[in-house]
């Protein structure tokens, strides 16, 4: 079985394509999906590095996964909520539409 | 020390006239005469109380000294402390201060017995008397300083009396700045003694200075400084131009302050701090050269005055030149004598002027004549306290010119002859006063009209006119009175002092020539002097010279000085705040409003945040 | 060697799915790949025996975050007009280079650390539910009200307007 190394670099380049997509992305839902990503990606790890500890603190790891997954789902409901209100006040969700906030 | 005399009673001779002022200030303003009424009788306690300490200290010597003080507050290294000083200066200067003072004011209930600012008057006539009684019994340094500044601000008020008459105004504000300029050297050279003897009290710094280390340029620095504030008190030339516009004033005003208190003050400075000079022949070479030279000068000057009140003036600061003149030559006792009998007969013939002006209504010599008739008490007093001026024998001036001359031509035949010419020139001028005055005929409708004062206005008159005749006879115990060092032996030399009348004798038949026999005639005379007497006219363009001096020198440096606060100073000022500005309106760039450029920030600072802890580990 | 093989097929299948995610330019295309990608980290987790986290992963994250995802995209874009959208051409230099920093660094240190391969912690269902009811039993109330938080202030945010 491969070491953990490999699963933590596919960690890492997975988070890594999630910062490109949150940077990069132009409509809010996309960068939404790009933030999904990063966050597999943080779980991937979190689940790959627990597997070095005997079983007391393995069961951390794994835990914490559950925990990253639910309050992902939460993240996901507000932020689908809050593009629903946008598109309803702007017609678009083109995030560089908003720019009311400037100087 | 058992003495009759108490301290406390000490106390009330400054304390009796501030609490007058006090008193009409606060209460009694609208009753002018009850104000009036105040003030002389707390000049009469001070009086009394002066005679006393006099008395008191004739008997117990001249080495006597007496001290009282209240310390204010003590620090480390300060301790400024009110204190009462009498010695044989203090004592003098006490007597002559206070009995010219009474005199004055009660003159001044003649002759400004109508005026609507009576009360005022009063008030400020007191609190003058309280500062300058404060100014001679100070023991410290800081103590004086502060009587020397207040008896400033009472010449401007009194100048100023009349503060809706522009002249006056100007006048006032005139002395108060010339003396102003020679009160900052005497600040700078205070500071300097005091913090060099950790102390302000006069016998700490004699005390100090005995120990010994303090060297002679030093010296010779803060004496000159001191000397700074003396000159400008004292009219000494250049600081000399606010005296002849502080007539402005009303007469005995000038009679009190600008002939024999205020005035005095400087030489009662140096008298004061004697000790320091003694330290530095060249300050005192400087103070009896500047003496000498403002007697002569000034002198010049009165010869050709056509107001009266103008050439007492000249004629006081002339004096004053004299005074230094002694003083600078090491003549404690003789300058303080002559100082003593000055104020005698100089404030008579100020309030003799004043009498005269009173009846005529005009200052102007050209337009009287023929008063000795209509007003015959005024003549006589002030026939008295001219030839006293003049130093004739036997009146109190002859004495005390006296004293001066011998000490002049002892030390410095310059001098001497500067002191015997501006002898002449006195008497000669003081002859031409009287003649022109009193003497012929009537040369205007007011002259002929004129009558004698009232009675409370003659009073003072022949007071002030007996110590002029009677004082000088005090004149051999003077000098084992007030000295400094070691007596000096004033025994009168006869056969000097003979030869010495030839002087004002000359001067006073000059005077009796040209103007009551006419020959030569004094208009003639004048055309024939003609650059001569414009020269003098203009008093040797000296406020002329002020003038450009203020107008170039020192507005050119304001407008420099201006110029760099507004670009210099305010430039700086102003461009941080364009930087401020500049900077907030780049930054405020970074506010895009877009969520993608506020992701990049958090991403950004996140990496910062990686490499800073990493490079703080590694390092 | 059937681990390793698994293990490759499923981070080419999780890597594949993301790259399409972030980079189509029609959305539901984007999403697609989304689901792809999160069945990859699925099959990850199976790979390491970690087979309660497979079956939340894609009962959760599958089945119901991006089935939301879906249904969003429906209800915004309505008129289909705005499907297309890509990338913002003026930061996708910066935003490169940013994700190859970070993702860089911890490949980087990943790399360079000495950790050896592990024997797989066989880690039961039952052992993760008496660890969330013990010892997590804070944050895993805390979640809960998190998510009752969520919903109700989705449903707050994204109602109509009352007239």
């Amino acid at each position: 079985m491969l070491g953990v190394k490999a699963y933590a670099i596919v960690a890492a380049l997975l988070f890594g394509l999630g910062v490109y997509g949150a940077l990069a992305r132009r409509h809010a839902i996309a960068v939404l999906v790009a933030l999904e990503l990063m966050l597999n990606g943080a779980m991937l790890a979190f689940a790959s590095f627990s597997r070095l500890h005997p079983l007391a603190q393995a069961v951390s790891g794994q835990a914490f996964v559950i925990f990253i997954i639910a309050v992902a789902a939460a993240e996901t409901i507000v932020g689908l909520a809050l593009v629903l209100a946008l598109h309803r006040v702007f017609r678009t969700a083109r995030l560089d539409a908003f720019e009311l906030l400037k100087w | 020390m058992e003495s009759y005399y108490s301290l406390a009673w000490l106390w009330w001779v400054p304390a009796a006239p501030f609490a007058a002022f006090a008193v009409i200030g606060l209460f009694t303003r609208p009753w002018r005469q009850l104000s009036a009424a105040v003030s002389i009788v707390a000049a009469g306690m001070a009086c009394l109380f002066s005679w006393g300490a006099l008395f008191s200290q004739i008997k117990a010597g001249p080495e006597a000294v007496r001290n009282d003080q209240y310390i204010w507050f003590a620090t480390a290294t300060l301790k400024p402390a009110v204190g009462l000083l009498l010695d044989p200066l203090s004592a003098v200067m006490l007597v002559t201060v206070t009995t010219v003072a009474l005199m004055v004011q009660v003159y001044s209930l003649g002759y400004m017995g109508r005026e609507k600012g009576l009360s005022r008057y009063y008030a400020y006539m007191s609190l003058f008397l309280a500062a300058m009684l404060g100014l001679v019994l100070s023991n410290n340094f800081l103590e004086l300083y502060v009587c020397w500044e207040l008896v400033g601000v009472c010449s401007y008020l009194l100048i100023g009396f009349w503060y809706d008459r522009d002249a006056a105004a100007f006048a006032a504000k005139k002395a108060f700045v010339t003396t102003r300029l020679g009160d900052l050297g005497l600040l700078i050279g205070l500071i300097m003694i005091c913090t060099r003897a950790g102390s302000f009290d006069f016998a700490d710094i004699r005390a100090r200075m005995a120990v010994g280390g303090w060297e002679p340029e030093w010296l010779t620095l803060v004496s000159i400084l001191v000397f700074c504030g003396a000159a400008g008190k004292s009219a000494q030339v250049p600081l000399h131009v606010w005296l002849p516009d502080a007539m402005e004033g009303p007469t005995p005003v000038s009679a009190l302050i600008h002939a024999a208190t205020m005035v005095a003050a400087g030489v009662f400075l140096v008298a004061r701090t004697f000790f320091l000079f003694a330290g530095s022949p060249d300050a005192l070479a400087v103070v009896a050269t500047v003496g000498g030279v403002t007697a002569a000068f000034a002198a010049s000057i009165a010869v050709v005055q056509n107001d009266v009140k103008r050439v007492l003036a000249y004629s006081t600061i002339s004096q004053l030149g004299y005074m230094m003149l002694a003083l600078g030559l090491g003549g404690l006792g003789a300058g303080m004598f002559h100082l003593f009998t000055h104020a005698f007969f100089k404030s008579l013939l100020f309030l003799g002027a004043g009498s005269v002006i009173h009846a005529l209504g005009t200052n102007d010599l050209r337009e009287m004549g023929g008063l000795r008739r209509a007003m015959p008490v005024t003549f006589w007093t002030f026939a008295a306290g001219a030839l006293a001026l003049a130093g004739v024998a036997p009146l109190s001036g002859f004495f005390s010119k006296d004293a001066i001359l011998c000490l002049a031509w002892e030390k410095s035949p310059v001098l001497f002859l500067l002191a015997l010419v501006t002898a002449a020139a006195t008497a000669f001028y003081m002859g031409r006063v009287v003649f022109t005055a009193f003497l012929g005929p009537p040369r205007s409708k007011a002259a002929q009209t004129a009558h004698e004062s009232p009675t409370v206005m003659l009073v003072p008159l022949v007071v002030l006119a007996a110590f002029s005749v009677l004082a000088g006879w005090w004149g051999a115990e003077f000098g084992r009175f007030v000295y400094f060092g070691v007596p000096s032996d004033e025994r009168m030399r006869w056969g000097f002092a003979a030869l010495m009348q030839v002087a004002p004798l000359a001067g006073i038949l000059a005077a009796w020539l040209v103007y009551v026999v006419k020959s030569p005639d004094p208009d003639a005379l004048r055309r024939r002097m003609e650059p001569l007497h414009e020269l003098l006219s203009r008093r040797y363009y000296v406020d002329e010279a002020y003038d450009w001096l203020v107008d170039n020198v020192v507005m050119g440096l304001s407008a420099g000085l201006a110029w760099f606060d507004r670009r210099v100073v305010d430039g700086t000022v102003d461009s941080i705040a364009w930087l401020v500005r500049r900077t907030g309106d780049g930054m405020r760039r970074l506010q895009t409003g877009r969520v993608s450029n506020y992701v990049l920030a958090v991403f950004a600072g996140v990496i910062a945040a990686v490499v800073i802890v990493r490079m703080a580990g590694a390092g | 060697m059937f681990a390793d093989l698994g293990f490759v097929l499923a981070a080419i299948v999780t890597l594949a799915g993301g790259v399409i995610a972030v980079g189509a330019r029609n959305l539901y295309r984007s999403v697609l790949g989304l689901m792809l990608s999160l069945t990859g980290v699925a099959g990850l987790f199976l790979v390491q025996r970690a087979e309660f986290l497979a079956v939340v992963q894609v009962l959760v994250f599958v089945g119901g975050v991006s089935v939301l995802i879906v249904f969003a995209l429906i209800l915004v874009e309505r008129e289909g007009a705005a499907m297309e959208t890509g990338v913002n051409p003026g930061l996708v230099p910066v935003a490169a280079i940013v994700a190859v920093i970070l993702s860089g660094s911890v490949i980087y240190a990943v790399v360079r650390s000495p950790l050896g391969a592990a024997p797989p912690a066989a880690v039961q269902s039952r052992d993760i539910g008496e660890a969330l009811l013990n010892r997590y039993l804070v944050p895993f109330e805390a979640v809960s009200l998190l998510l009752l938080a969520a919903l109700v202030g989705a449903l707050l945010i994204a109602r109509e307007k009352r007239n």
